[in-house]
This record gives structure tokens, sequence and C-alpha cells, in this order.
């Protein structure tokens, strides 16, 4: 079943255009990835998806009309990480991570913040201390823990790896396989890092200049050789 | 001295803390922030001593009515303005004018000080004669100060203030409607102005002119303390309250003057602001 439908989508700022007719689908429960170098529009694309910014064109969300403002499409379930995380840096990692569910009434908050801390016990370490101390990586780790506790349907992830040593990344790309394994839950990413985006994904948008100019499943893609030259440097 | 001093300082920290909020969520520096104090002052002398309503009727009368001004203000004239900075910079300025002038028209530019004390009489400690309504005004200021505190760090609705505060593309990604979040805020600052209103005139009397002065104390109070920050807030209310205190005791004229002075001298060392976070 196809979990987001995007359609047409055109972004400008002022006059620059950085989206161009953009249309793309994500089914329910894979791993897709939005992969372009620096400028592409990767986070323009996904800041139009959360209501961050106006667009036109259509975005269908598990068979509706996604609402427009911000907080109803969170409530719809679309949880967006954002690349720079937006943390709210002078309060703890536990409130950061409360808030992650403050549309939800359900009574599961408590089990999934039982979640994040197994899948970053460093978090459950650090639950007093305020996120602008934390180390980059940690404060991503947080920013992920955030957007999970939303319990998203579908979760945006734009880069989340972006700057942080090897090692931590490797962490944050065994807890998004964890998540992915465990919880069936639907994944989009953005990824300048091609490599990154192909370990991880079953389906892969490349993204140029604000269009979509290749798409197809990951092993499809290895074997082009336009990728293979410009993003996979093999 | 003093104690006078902690008691005016504490009405200040309520101006400020108010003024600093919604500084701090909507991004406003409310130039009208002052004239809710008044308004606060103006509908108690209109509700206790025209509309013959008991004290504290007209009190919580006052009180909830800029509760329900403020936010107004802001759905009506903030923020279909709200991403034009100047814009709004002035509007809140003209809002002022305004409202001072809207005042002078029912009530006439006269000081009034028929506002009387909550409660009469007093007693003297240490040599100084206190008043129990300065008394009550210091209490009532520290209790709704530590009321504030409680409700913004610990329920939801208060930590959606923080949160929006601090980073508004996070807190929309989170869910917080942050229109309806910042009407709370105008509705708690203005409760507070009004608070402070009530209890000033009823120490000091009150003129139409004198938003400006509640003005330039609850903006130096806010810039001394670093801009955003409620604890600095809360500090620098007490650095300027008692400078307040001393300045009328020696020259009333100078009031809000020795706020100002306090004010160039900090910044002059500290940019920032005593509690302001650089900037990174
Ligand atoms: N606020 C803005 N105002 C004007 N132009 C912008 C703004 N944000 C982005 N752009 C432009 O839109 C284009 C796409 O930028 P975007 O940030 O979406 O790229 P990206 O793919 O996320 O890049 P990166 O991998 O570097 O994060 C760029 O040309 C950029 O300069
Ligand atoms: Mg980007």
């Amino acid at each position: 079943m196809k979990l987001l439908e995007v359609n047409g989508l055109d972004v400008f700022y002022g006059k620059a255009q950085a989206l161009r007719g953009v249309s793309f689908t994500v089914q329910e429960g894979e791993f897709a990835s939005v992969i372009g170098s620096n400028g592409a529009g990767k986070t323009t694309l996904f800041n139009a998806i959360s209501g961050l910014l106006p667009y036109q064109g259509e975005i269908g969300f598990a068979g509706q009309k996604l609402p427009s403002k911000p907080h109803e499409i969170v409530q719809s379930g679309l949880i967006h990480c954002p690349e720079g995380r937006s943390l709210f840096a002078y309060l703890s990692v536990l409130d950061n991570l409360q808030l992650g569910a403050y549309r939800r009434k359900d009574r599961e908050i408590e089990r999934d913040l039982r979640v994040v801390f197994e899948l970053f016990p460093r978090l459950e370490e650090r639950e007093r201390q305020l996120v602008h101390t934390l180390s980059g990586g940690e404060q991503q780790m947080v920013a992920i823990g955030r957007a999970l506790m939303g319990r998203p349907r579908l979760l945006l992830l734009d880069e989340p790896t972006l700057g942080l040593a090897p090692i931590v990344r490797s962490h944050i790309s065994q807890a998004l396989d964890a998540i992915q394994e465990r919880y069936r839950m639907t994944i989009l990413l953005a990824e300048q890092n091609a490599d990154f985006a192909f370990k991880h994904s079953k389906r892969i948008y490349l993204l140029e200049t604000g269009q979509i100019v290749r798409e197809g499943t990951a092993e499809e893609l290895k074997r082009d050789d336009y990728i293979r030259q410009a993003y996979l440097g093999s | 001295m003093l104690i006078l001093g902690f008691l005016i300082s504490s009405l200040y920290a309520l101006v400020a803390v108010g003024f600093t909020m919604i500084f701090g969520v909507a991004g406003v520096l409310n130039l009208a922030h002052g004239a809710f104090v008044m308004v606060g002052a103006y509908l108690a002398i209109w509700a206790f001593v025209i509309l013959k309503w008991s004290l504290p009727v007209a009190f919580a009368f006052a009180i909830l009515g800029v509760a329900v001004i403020a936010p107004l203000v802001y759905r009506v004239l903030i923020r279909p303005i709200e991403n034009r900075t100047v814009t709004v910079f002035l509007a809140t300025l003209l809002l002022a004018v305004l409202l001072e002038q809207v005042i002078i028209l029912f009530f006439s530019a006269k000081p009034r000080t028929d506002l009387p004390p909550f409660i009469q009489g007093g007693f003297v400690l240490w040599g100084t004669s206190i008043p129990y309504n300065r008394l009550l005004a210091g209490v009532v200021a520290l209790v709704v100060i530590g009321l504030l505190w409680a409700f913004v760090t610990r329920t939801k609705t208060g930590k959606a203030i923080l949160a929006l505060s601090m980073d508004r593309r996070g807190a929309a990604l989170v869910g917080i409607a942050s229109h309806r979040i910042t009407l709370w805020v105008w509705a708690i600052s203005g409760a507070l102005a009004a608070i402070a209103g009530l209890f000033i005139t009823s120490f000091l009397g009150i003129q139409p002119f004198e938003e400006r002065v509640s003005l330039v104390i609850a903006f130096s109070t806010v810039v001394l303390g670093g801009l955003g920050s409620i604890p600095g807030s809360l500090w620098a209310a007490f650095i300027i309250g008692y400078a307040e205190t001393i300045a009328q005791a020696f020259a009333p004229e100078a009031r809000g003057l020795a706020s100002l002075v306090i004010l160039l001298i900090v910044l002059t060392i500290r940019p920032q602001g005593l509690f302001g976070r650089a900037a990174t």
C-alpha cells in the first residue's frame, strides 16, 4: 500500500525555484531514500512535506490529502527529524524526548521511551543532562529518539549522520536497522552519502537541482553507470 | 529600605517576567507592556470607584480583563504582521500611545490615588514602617512567580512554552501549535502586568503616563537580565528594584532613570546582559 504519495511538487524561495515537479511514492513498511548532493533540494522537499514551507502540488498520506499545518501533520503520524536537529537546547534529554510525544494521548508513551533508551542506552545515562551540553552524536540520538516518541507511521530523516565520527555513524546505522526490523516502520531518508543510503534502503530516488532524475530499487541503481560514477565512487 | 526594596522589586519582577516571556516565545518586544500595567490599574479604578464593586472583585476583574485584552491584541494586531519585526515593533508602540490616549479620554490625565490599599495598617521593622499592603504585594508577587515557575517547568503546556522559546521549528515538528501557545503566553503576561499595576497603584497612585515608567523598568530589567532569560529577569528585577527604591528616596523625579543608568553600566561590561547566552 502506498503510504506517501507526492505529486508534481513545486517549491519556490522568492523567485528561485527549488523543487520542480517532484513526484514519488513510499510504500508502507518500506525504507526509501532521496539522495542528492549539496543544494539538490532534499531538505526543501522534507520541509514542504512536514508543512514548514508552502508548496504547489499534491501530497497524499495514508490514502488522504495531507493536512497543511505542521501540528496536524504530526497528529496524522508523519514525523520529521530535521537537518540541524532543532532540539530544545536548554531542556533535559528526558524533556526533549517527552515533548516528542506532545500530540499523543495513548498509554504507550512510557513503553516507547523504554524503546528509545534500549536503542540509545547513552541517553538513559544522561536523561537529566541539558541537551546543549551533549556531544553532536548524542544530540543526534536525541533528535531521532524525539522523532520516535511521536510514534511515526512515516519517519522523515534528514541526513542523520552528517558531520559525525565513523563510530557514531555506525551506531546510528545499527539503530536504524533495529527500528526497521523490529517495528516495520516506514522510513524516508535524505542523504548526500549515497553509500549510507544504499546500505539501508530498498528504494532510491536521485534528486538533482530540484528534480528527480533517477528512481528504482537499490539493486537496480547500484548497476546504473551514472550513479556509480557520480555518487558511489566505484 | 532593604525590605521595601525587596517588596518593590518583586513587583518589577512580575512586569519583567511577562515582558520577557512574550519576547522569548513570540519574538516580540512588546512596547505596550507598560500600557497593560496601566490598563490593569484603570480597570480596577473603574470597577471599584465608578461601578462601586468590592475591592477583591474589582481586582479580579482587572486581572481577568488584561488577561483577555492581551491575547486579543496578539490575535488581532500582531498575528497578521508577525513576520515583520519592525512593523510589529511600531504596532506595539502605537498601541501603547493609543491606550494612553484612551485612558486620558475616559479618566483625564490627572493622577489618581483612589485605589485603596488591599489591606490597611502596617508594622515597624528595624526602624522602617512597612505597610501590610506592601508586604502583601511582595508575597503575592513571589507566590505568582513561584506558580509560574512550577507551571513552565512541570506542566505539558508550560514545557511547550519553553520549547517554543528555544526552537520554533523543533516545536512545530513535535506538533506544538505555536499560535495557541502564544495566546496563552500573552494572557499570562497580561495577567502578571495587571497584578503589578494594581499594587503599584495602590501605593503610588497612577496617571496615564505611568506606563512609560513601567515600560522603561520592564525593558531595563529584561535587557539587564539577558533578553529572553527568565532567571536573568528575576535577578535583574531585584537589582533594579533596589536602585529604584534608593532613587525614589533621594530623587523621586528620577524614577526610571536609575534603571537606565545601571543598564548602561552593565551592558558596557557585559553586552549580552547578566544571564544572556552569548551569541553562538
Ligand atoms: N531559506 C532559503 N532561502 C532561499 N533559498 C534557499 C533556502 N533554503 C534553501 N535554499 C536553496 O534551495 C536549494 C535547495 O536547498 P536544500 O537545503 O533543500 O538542499 P539539500 O539537498 O538539503 O542540501 P544539503 O545536502 O546541503 O543539505 C539550494 O539552492 C539552496 O540554496
Ligand atoms: Mg539538506
